[in-house]
């Protein structure tokens, strides 16, 4: 298992599509936080928001930064899938015959790829969250916890989404159809749910995800915007959502897993 | 001994058994020819000895055993298949050490097998640019890396060429010759009469001729001999 481990880190490590997707949850990271002063500040003067003088909203501007954990989702689809896409399924096979511990491997792989992702996205986010804060004077300083539990929540969310995926692409192995068919799934098809069945929508992954992110390792204050209570707390969200990650690899190991492999 | 079994071999896609009943052996230390027209079986056969198909019935083992219980697979059996590939964005080199770490071998051997294909010069072009016979040279690498006893090999000559394909028949005989047994599928009749020790040949999945070369050919070319077996007047 430490040998196969080794072999999936170096696919990670040589594939060009791991740095590209790291690049993107890095991008996404900074486009969440670095218009945020600005449209805070901006509401500010039209409505009655709060201002950035408030600590609170300042630490809703540095949460943001754990924003791209979608891509940690799109990793994980690849570890499997991509074996897959370029037949090298084959090659995997043969020199692991033993079919359940290349999934073992993978998942715990594409789980620290995850939280590799997430750590530094959310390290840039950060970055980006206090150069545009310091275009604003007046903006207050976050509380110090908002650092140390925005980083949980992203490892978290890395991990967990990263798990959630390699099982999604062991169950559908069209790395095209496992990636699209998530993204329609997660942000249209389960936002209408949620839209119209609040009940059924927070035992969802987007709300769950969403529930996920409230953790708190250290403190209680809240981010002071909007965390809705339609979502669960985070450690049944969590636990809910390895929950799924577990029923689809289940599912992927008693289906696809035993198909053969051309 | 047989190194490779082949036990009431039955391999159905849907209705079409592509191998039907096949039972067969291959020796140690022997190169076994594998012919069959197209579609006839031999991949699919092939893929349930390396336990990448799994059989509708009967059984293919390897020693006495299922390919998927042996330890090491890559020190016991090298193969080549029809269907493998590379990650096109990766090196040569980058694809031989990623299935090198799944059996803990040595980047040292990597070199050796580089350097037995010939393709040391190529090793750090990504696979995307090789040709046929490159990527041919490149499997043939994973097949050497765990230095096996057995080899299981689909239509290796592939895509070589002359120099390649004459430089396959010495390597396979010297490989045979330090007691190493092959399983080899190929087209080219001509070419691997002068390779092969045993032939196995079949046709819609079934065997229809097995044993050592003389016995099969009796006088004629292998050739000859094979469109005979296949197609009788
Ligand atoms: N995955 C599959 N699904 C359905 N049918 C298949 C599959 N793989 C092989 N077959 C069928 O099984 C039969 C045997 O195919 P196979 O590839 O084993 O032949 P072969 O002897 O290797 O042929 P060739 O010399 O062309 O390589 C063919 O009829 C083929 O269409
Ligand atoms: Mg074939």
């Amino acid at each position: 298992m430490i040998r196969l481990m080794k072999s999936e880190y170096l696919k990670l490590l040589y594939s060009r599509t791991f740095w590209g997707l790291l690049v993107g949850t890095i991008g996404l990271a900074i486009l969440s936080t670095a218009p945020l002063p600005y449209v805070y500040h901006d509401l500010q003067s039209r409505v009655n928001f709060g201002s950035l003088t408030n600590p609170d909203l300042v630490d809703a501007v540095y949460s943001r930064s754990a924003e791209g954990y979608i891509f940690a989702l799109i990793l994980g689809v690849l570890v499997m899938a991509g074996e897959f896409r370029h037949s090298t399924a084959v090659a995997t096979f043969l020199s692991a015959p033993k079919r359940i511990s290349v999934l073992g491997s993978k998942l715990i792989v594409a789980a620290i790829g995850g939280v590799f992702y997430m750590l530094v996205s959310t390290g840039f986010g950060f970055a980006s969250s206090a150069i545009a804060l310091g275009y604003y004077a007046d903006a207050a300083d976050p509380h110090p916890e908002v650092f140390i539990n925005t980083l949980a929540a992203a490892a978290m969310a890395g991990a967990v989404l990263a798990i959630l995926g390699v099982a999604l692409g062991t169950l559908i192995r069209s790395q095209m159809v496992a990636v699209v068919s998530s993204l329609l799934w997660l942000f249209i098809i389960e936002r209408l749910i949620t839209l119209f069945l609040p009940d059924i929508g927070k035992y969802l992954p987007t709300s769950l995800i969403a529930g996920m992110m409230s953790i708190k390792v250290q403190g209680t204050t809240s981010t002071g915007v909007n965390i809705s209570t339609d979502y669960l707390d985070a450690i049944p969200a969590t636990f809910i959502l390895i929950g799924y990650a577990a029923a689809f690899a289940a599912l992927a190991i008693s289906t696809s897993l035993r198909r053969d492999i051309d | 001994m047989a190194v490779i079994e082949f036990r009431a071999l039955t391999k159905k896609f849907g209705q079409n058994a592509a191998v039907n009943n096949l039972t067969a052996e291959v020796e140690q230390g022997r190169i076994t020819g594998f012919f069959g027209p197209n579609g006839a079986g031999k991949s699919t056969a092939l893929r349930c000895v390396l336990g990448l198909a799994s059989p509708t019935s009967g059984e293919a083992l390897i020693d006495g055993v299922h390919y998927r219980e042996i330890k090491d697979p890559l020190r016991k059996v090298g193969a080549v298949l029809d269907s493998g590939g590379f990650n096109h964005g990766m090196t040569g080199r980058t694809s031989l050490k990623i299935v090198a770490a799944t059996a803990g071998i040595k980047d040292a051997r990597i070199e050796e097998v580089l350097d037995l294909v010939e393709l040391t010069q190529a090793a750090d072009r990504r696979t995307k640019g090789y040709s046929l016979g490159m990527k041919q040279r490149l499997s043939l690498a994973v097949a050497l890396l765990g230095d096996p006893e057995i080899f299981v090999l689909d239509e290796p000559s592939n895509g070589l060429d002359p120099i390649g394909i004459a430089w396959l028949r010495g390597f396979l005989r010297k490989l045979a010759d330090e007691g190493r047994s092959i399983l080899v599928s190929s087209h080219q009749l001509a070419e691997m009469q002068h390779t092969v020790d045993d032939v196995m040949i079949i046709n819609y999945g079934k065997l229809i001729a097995e044993g050592p070369i003389a016995d099969v050919a009796k006088g004629r070319s292998l050739e000859e001999a094979f469109l005979q077996l296949v197609m009788p007047k």
